[in-house]
């Protein structure tokens, strides 16, 4: 069966990007574009782990994270944030909301899968 | 035990049932007689092995002999049914029989344990009284049965009728003794005993009916009432096997005891009755039957009267004796010295004796019903209740109390205490005894107060002399002896248990001239009986000098003999050192007075002169004794202003410097200026004027001469003034051109500082614009930069290679697009100040290694050598940013190098710094250049400025971040054609930084 992610991400375009990433390493990809939407997706659904955008209409992506790590019993689901680079200084604030890395923007789809594996693998330690 | 009793029991009650039976359902009369004995035999055989067991049970209480007794009887009956078995089975039926022999045993056997039982346990007085009542319900009962009897006689012969009739009588007898024996013995009221009596009473009764029938000539076999006989003996058996009784302690019953056996003689009396009544109706009986009857009649109520007789005198002598025991109580209650108090459970007042009431002025009706503590005082409520509890819990006490008396007073009370309990244990009340020590109490409470009183004094006569300071003392001549106070000791120095001295010891106390002075009015004294008193002076080994004031008068003895002195001696040392300062202090007052250069007067209210000193004496010429008395205006020039002043003086207490001329007596003037003041006694009343006069002839001179200095040195400063005023003119005129210049000034401030404002608004307005425009520039370039890099890598599916290099086209121009908007992000932020820096640890090495591996594919298409030099050093710093810096360096060094290599080196210096060098073998940099090299968008003029893309933003950039991000510094070595080299100097940790 294949591993079920979740990318939250607002922007059609960077969603495909990601979603083709994901998908040829062979996971099963569900998206929201909004903050709520991914909240509500990561409460019920089974998932491997979360993609997150950190700049999103509604909640941020900061918040969203905080909403998932309070309510969720299995609070150690992985959540990769994606920042932009303009927003240095939101490093701490990411880390701090309980996302487990960032990568950030451009993403490289030949070298992001690779990332977010090197970001889990490092939390499996 | 119990169960083999149970079984025995079990097995008799069987054979009854099976008698029973057997006689109601057989047929032949042979068989009804082997019933009948059958039932008969089993229980007889049962309750004599019943009582032998409760006979075991019982060895060695008072129950044993009862049961012994009642056993032999039963075992007897028990023998006796045996012997009938044998009989009836012989068919032997003349009389009188064997079985006969052993069944008359058991009336008596009862009797005679019961006997028993009640001669243990019984009073020696009451025994007689038993015996009596016993006899009477007996004789009672045998009159009746024999007018029974007697008529049924018939012919059989008097052996065997006496025979017939012993039977009930044995048994009847027990019955009565057993009817006597509970209430007598005031036995428990128990089921047993009552199963008892019943028992015999059942047995008594049956054997006469079956003998009344026997006499008839009916045939008894198989009759209800043997079986009857059976159940009863049975019972009689169990009831004794269990025989315990005890004697009650339950009020009511043994009330009721009391009355059955007051009733006693006249049931007897009422069956003796009956057998008449039944004589009497029955006028066919033989004579002998009424004579007997009436014998029997008599011979109860002769019985009864005599226990009637006997229950009264008892009575009688019982009421007598407590009469007199109560009367006895009364007379000591009332005649006692003491007060009596009876207190209900509540503590109120039950009775009071005729002391008490006396104690208290109170009659004792009304001390009755109140309660005790209504005589107690508040202060002692507490002590009370809790004696009182004390009382409730069974305790006697003893202690002093304090009673109100009715008009207020306070009775002192020595109380004896004690709890009354009923017989059932229930606090009922106390009892208390109350001695009336008031007046004992009253004399300890005098004797204890003149002991105050007497105390006191002496402290008091102690405290007065110790605070006077006077000590007292008294001598004897005769014995030559002193008794002196305390105080006395104490003004002399002495120790108070020091013993007395005598006269000549004593003397030596003073000083070798006080006791001379001593000794002479003492002796005066002796002779001529006058008292003296006298200042002498304590003689001082060790203490300092002490003074005292010795006052004595004589004593005489009866005879009006001068006997001895006595007296009193006053410490005075403080007035006589005060009075000795006093002295010296007046002649030093004087020296200085006559001292002083100023010519000093003292004037009296009348205006004369009261003192002068020596320099009034040369002011004025006269003599001292010329001047005093005399008026003091006389030697002055204006008398009448003398006059004034010193009415001044008089008036306001003092004036300064009041101007007098003093003349001389031969003419000379001396100018003066007087200071004077009214001077008081003690009272505070003005007795004078004191004044001191100062000689001014010198200072009016000096005067003068200032006067006419002043006066010149007044027209030079006017002078000068006007001068200086036109200057001032002058000066204000240039201030006020000065002040205009000013405000220009600050006019042009203010439009600056606005500006200003604008300025940074402009800028903020730039960096807003420059972050909002960058973002959105990114985005679409996120999706060029990704999917080129999806399609090149064939994820969509094979390329041809001219797609392949359009592509790779589209994906570099990105990046450079990307790299572009990213500098200059980075430039807005810096020169806004808002870059931050995000330490952390990492290996140099490795950072080294990564900038070189993103550029070795650019580096590889040139053909370039890339060598890395670099040691393995743990950093704390801006990692990200250093990275940055080494890229772009790295980048350029590649960018601007056709062949050769590009070297990346590190190592460390001193001061916690580390030097990190990029050197190439490139086109270098001429040293014109190299001054503007890191100035923005700056871009040298190359031969290769159109195939190497830029910004002109990189170096600059570097440098800033290397600056004001990483805190170290950037150098350059390079010439034209020869190669650059770009070293950083950046310091290992990042926290040691400025």
């Amino acid at each position: 069966m294949m591993k079920k992610v979740l990318v939250i991400e607002d922007n059609p375009d960077n969603l495909r990007l990601i979603t083709y990433a994901l998908s040829r390493a062979g996971y099963e990809v569900i998206s929201a574009g909004s903050g709520e939407q991914g909240v509500d997706l990561a409460l019920s659904e089974h998932l491997f782990f979360i993609i997150m955008d950190i700049n999103l209409p509604g909640i941020d992506g900061i918040e969203a994270t905080r909403r998932i790590r309070s309510s969720k019993a299995d609070g150690s689901i992985p959540i990769i944030a994606v920042t932009s680079y303009a927003m240095s200084g939101d490093r701490e604030k990411i880390l701090g909301a309980g996302c487990n890395g960032y990568i950030e923007k451009p993403i490289d789809p030949v070298t992001v899968v690779d990332t977010i594996h090197s970001i889990i693998g490092l939390e499996a330690e | 035990m119990k169960r083999a009793e149970r079984l025995i029991f079990l097995v008799g009650i069987a054979g009854v049932i099976a008698g029973t039976i057997g006689i109601r359902t057989a047929q032949d009369i042979s068989w009804i007689k082997f019933f009948d004995n059958l039932h008969w035999t089993f229980s007889t055989a049962s309750a004599a092995i019943l009582v032998w067991i409760g006979w075991r049970n019982s060895k060695g209480t008072e129950h044993s002999p009862m049961l012994f007794w009642s056993a032999i009887g039963l075992t007897g009956y028990a023998l006796g049914q045996v012997a009938w078995d044998i009989q009836t089975a012989l068919s032997y039926e003349k009389f009188p029989t064997p079985s006969d022999l052993f069944y008359l045993w058991i009336g008596p056997g009862l009797c005679l344990g019961m006997f028993r039982y009640i001669r243990g346990l019984i009073r020696r007085e009451d025994r007689i009284p038993v015996l009596l009542d016993i006899n009477a319900l007996f004789i009672a009962s045998l009159t009746l049965v024999l007018d029974l009897y007697l008529p049924k006689r018939g012919d059989i012969s008097f052996l065997h009728l006496a025979v017939l009739v012993a039977y009930p009588l044995t048994l009847i007898m027990a019955f009565c003794i057993g009817l006597v024996m509970i209430p007598a013995l005031k036995l428990k009221n128990t089921p047993n005993l009552w199963l008892f009596l019943m028992s015999v009473g059942v047995t008594a009764w049956s054997w006469m009916r079956w003998n009344l029938m026997a006499l008839d000539g009916k045939t008894i076999d198989g009759e209800l009432l043997n079986i009857s006989f059976s159940v009863a003996v049975l019972f009689m058996g169990r009831s004794l096997a269990r025989w315990r009784p005890e004697t009650s302690s339950n009020a009511s019953w043994i009330e009721a005891c009391e009355s059955i056996l007051r009733m006693l003689p006249l049931f007897s009396v009422i069956i003796a009755s009956i057998a008449v009544i039944v004589t009497f109706f029955r006028p066919d009986l033989p004579a002998l039957v009424s004579k007997s009857t009436i014998a029997g009649s008599l011979t109860v109520i002769v019985l009864a009267i005599v226990r009637q007789m006997m229950l009264l005198r008892e009575i009688e002598s019982g009421q007598k004796a407590l009469g007199e025991s109560e009367k006895r109580y009364r007379l000591i209650v009332s005649t006692a010295n003491e007060g009596i108090l009876v207190l209900g459970p509540d503590a109120e007042t039950v009775f009071a004796n005729a002391r008490m009431a006396d104690m208290l002025q109170l009659c004792a009706d009304e001390i009755i019903g109140r309660p005790l503590a209504d005589f107690v005082f508040r202060d002692e409520m507490e002590d009370h209740i809790i004696r009182m509890k004390r009382r409730r819990e069974g305790l006697s006490e003893i202690y002093e109390r304090r009673l109100l008396r009715r008009d207020g007073e306070t009775v002192w009370t020595q109380v004896s205490a004690t709890p009354l309990f009923d017989e059932e244990q229930r606090f009922i009340g106390s009892f208390g005894m109350f001695a009336d020590i008031t007046g004992l109490k009253m004399k300890e409470n005098a004797l204890r107060q003149s002991e105050e009183a007497l105390r006191l004094r002496e402290k008091m006569l102690n405290e007065s002399q110790r605070v006077g300071q006077v000590g007292g003392w008294d001598w004897n001549q005769e014995r030559d002896s002193f008794w002196w106070s305390d105080e006395y000791c104490h003004i002399h120095g002495f120790d108070t248990d020091m013993p007395p001295q005598n006269y000549e010891a004593h003397l030596k106390s003073y000083t070798p001239e006080s006791a001379a002075q001593l000794d002479a009015a003492v002796k005066h004294s002796m002779e001529t009986g006058e008292p003296y008193e006298l200042d002498l002076e304590l003689a001082k080994p060790t203490r300092a000098t002490r003074w005292i004031v010795a006052r004595c008068e004589v004593k005489r003895d009866e005879n009006g003999r001068i006997c001895g002195l006595r007296g009193t001696v006053q410490n005075i040392t403080e007035r006589k050192l005060m009075e000795m300062a006093l002295r010296s202090a007046l002649s030093y007052n004087r020296i200085l007075i006559e001292t002083s250069l100023d010519p000093l007067v003292t004037i009296g209210p009348d205006g004369k002169i009261t003192d002068v000193n020596a320099a009034t004496e040369a002011a004025t010429g006269f003599g001292r004794d010329d001047l005093i008395g005399n008026v003091f205006s006389a030697y002055v020039t204006d008398p009448s202003a003398a006059e004034a002043g010193y009415q001044r003086v008089y008036a306001e207490g003092a004036v300064r410097n009041y101007p007098l001329e003093i003349r001389h007596r031969d003419g000379r003037i001396m100018p003066v200026l007087y200071n004077a003041a009214v001077y008081r006694d003690e009272g505070g009343r003005v007795i004078g004027v004191f004044a001191a006069a100062r000689d001014i002839s010198e200072r009016k001179k000096a005067e003068d001469e200032i006067r006419r200095l002043n006066a010149v040195l007044e027209q030079r400063v006017s002078e000068r003034t006007s001068a200086l005023e036109h200057k001032g003119e002058e000066l204000r005129e240039s201030q006020i051109a000065l002040m205009n210049i000013v405000e220009d000034l600050n006019e042009k401030t203010a439009e600056l500082e606005g500006a200003n404002e604008k300025l940074k608004e402009l800028d903020r307005l730039k960096s807003m614009f420059i972050a909002s425009m960058s973002h959105e520039l990114r985005t679409p370039l996120n999706s060029i930069i990704g999917f080129s890099s999806i399609l090149i890598n064939e994820w969509a599916g094979p390329l041809t290679g001219e797609q392949k290099e359009n592509l790779s086209t589209i994906l570099r121009a990105g990046k450079h697009l990307l790299s572009l908007i990213n500098d200059v992000i980075d430039v807005s932020k810096i020169e806004a100040g808002k870059l931050d820096s995000f330490d952390e640890e990492f290996d140099l090495f490795e950072l080294m290694s990564e900038a070189v591996q993103s550029l070795s594919q650019e580096a590889s298409t040139k053909c370039l050598k890339v060598e890395v030099r670099a040691v393995h050093k743990l950093m704390n710093c801006d990692r990200r940013r250093l990275l940055q810096c080494m890229l772009n360096l790295v980048s350029n060094a590649v960018k601007f190098t056709e062949t050769g290599s590009v070297t990346v080196s590190s190592a460390s210096r001193e001061g916690g710094m580390v030097e990190i060098s990029v050197s190439d073998t490139g086109i270098g940099i001429c040293e014109d250049d190299q001054s503007r090299l890191f100035t923005p968008f700056m871009r040298l003029e190359t031969n290769m400025k159109s195939v190497v893309p830029g910004t002109g933003l990189g170096l600059y950039l570097t440098r800033k971040l290397v600056k004001d991000v990483l805190k170290g510094d950037i150098l350059l070595s390079s010439a034209a054609g020869k190669g650059s080299t770009f070293t950083l100097l950046i310091p290992v940790n990042a926290a040691g930084r400025a």
